[in-house]
């Protein structure tokens, strides 16, 4: 009796399981380990962060290329290859890659540099996965200027008019002056400098299923998060380059 | 443009070529053509379904170029035989339109992926349409009596 055909995640894995013994592999560890620190380091400060694993970012480089594609030297994360939306929505700062991305590296990145060199492609790929796991609000924000200013209403004047004249936001001058909803000229009101940013509240818990979604988003290959699993214990059982701390 | 293209292509595919020639089964729907190419990292699923997609691209050219030669060999009135040529002409023109934009649909449902997901979905659409717009016209044809 034959044998059952291999399904294209066996075969996957079969190719992949020969990583163990072939130091190639191994080639970005170092360029991985930096960038995550990096990343760690920028981001700690944001609430509920958790330091990323390096070799989560290890496995979706075996899962993305592998050292057995020409890919792996020069776009080791595939951001940035024809069709994907991910460069430009990293760049763009649109959708909060300018609150993930540290400010020495985001000068560095750009559409040539993120597509030819292999450590900024591993980077901007990092960057792109943390901005998908970042839970974003738009929020009222003091200045540093603290000082308190008054104003004094103008017939015509609202809430939001007065707000956008005086450099602070309607959410400030609510809560500095119990004044009734509609505003009245010769009313003075106190305000503190403040505008409304885009702010990092927390973030998804890291693993291969949402790290497969968020990145990947598994429409095309619903083997991915599986892909992950087996990248992530292989690399868990095997040797890792030593690195410079 | 990749109309156009598609267009250029199918016209300068030799006229003798036969269906036999197809490698692509008609019927393999996009989600096995995904899970067959699934046995590649992710650079090389697009670099496997960007094989199939041009396997499917030829396959139809070779479909649309085999259904103008049976409707020259139409046993009918000359006029129903011009009439039904022109409109398979404008078929295969609508189609490779409603195919790109269909195919983009399909890309954008990969949401914020990243990497090759998007062009994944485009490839694997192109491959599953092509290889169905081919089986179509044979279907369509392969009854027509011919002198």
């Amino acid at each position: 009796m034959q044998a059952p055909a291999e399904t294209g995640l066996q075969l996957w894995q079969d190719g992949i399981n020969k990583a163990l013994d072939d130091a190639r592999w191994n080639a970005w560890d170092c360029e991985v380990q930096m960038a995550v620190n990096e990343y760690n380091r920028h981001l700690s400060g944001t609430p509920g962060f958790r330091p990323l694993d390096w070799q989560l970012i290890k496995a979706i480089l075996w899962v993305e290329t592998g050292a057995h594609v020409s890919e792996w030297k020069v776009k080791p994360m595939q951001i940035g290859v024809a069709g994907d939306p991910g460069m430009v929505a990293l760049l763009s700062d649109e959708e909060g890659g300018d609150l993930i991305v540290p400010p020495a590296l985001k000068s560095k990145l750009n559409a040539v540099t993120i597509r030819n060199i292999p450590a900024l492609n591993i980077r901007a790929g990092i960057g792109y996965l943390l901005m998908r796991m970042a839970n974003f609000e738009y929020r009222s924000l003091l200045s540093t200027d603290t000082k308190v200013y008054e104003l004094v209403v103008r017939s015509g004047d609202s809430f939001e008019k007065v707000a956008r004249a005086h450099g602070t936001t309607t959410d400030v001058l609510r809560k500095l002056n119990s004044t009734p909803v509609v505003l009245r000229p010769g009313q003075v009101l106190k305000y503190q400098k403040a505008s409304i940013q885009k702010v990092i509240t927390g973030w998804k818990s890291f693993s291969t299923l949402t790290v497969a979604r968020r990145y990947n988003s598994m429409r095309r290959d619903v083997n991915y998060a599986k892909k992950l699993d087996h990248a992530l214990s292989l690399i868990r059982q095997g040797e890792s380059n030593r690195c410079a701390p | 443009m990749r109309t156009l293209n598609f267009m250029i292509f199918c016209l300068a595919v030799p006229f003798a070529l036969s269906t036999s020639a197809a490698t692509t089964d008609p019927m393999l729907s996009e989600r096995a053509l995904l899970e067959e190419c699934s046995a590649f990292s992710q650079a090389g699923m697009r670099d496997c379904l960007a094989a199939k997609a041009e396997a499917s691209r030829k396959v139809l050219c070779q479909a649309e170029e085999m259904g103008a030669q049976m409707l020259s060999r139409w046993d009918e009135d000359i006029l129903y035989v011009k009439r039904a040529k022109a409109t398979l002409v404008a078929a295969n023109v609508a189609f490779a339109k409603y195919r790109e934009t269909q195919c983009q649909f399909s890309a954008s449902l990969s949401g914020g992926g990243a990497g090759n997901s998007h062009e994944m979905g485009r490839l694997a659409c192109l491959a599953t349409l092509n290889s169905q717009r081919a089986e179509q016209l044979r279907a369509a044809l392969s009854d027509l009596p011919v002198r």
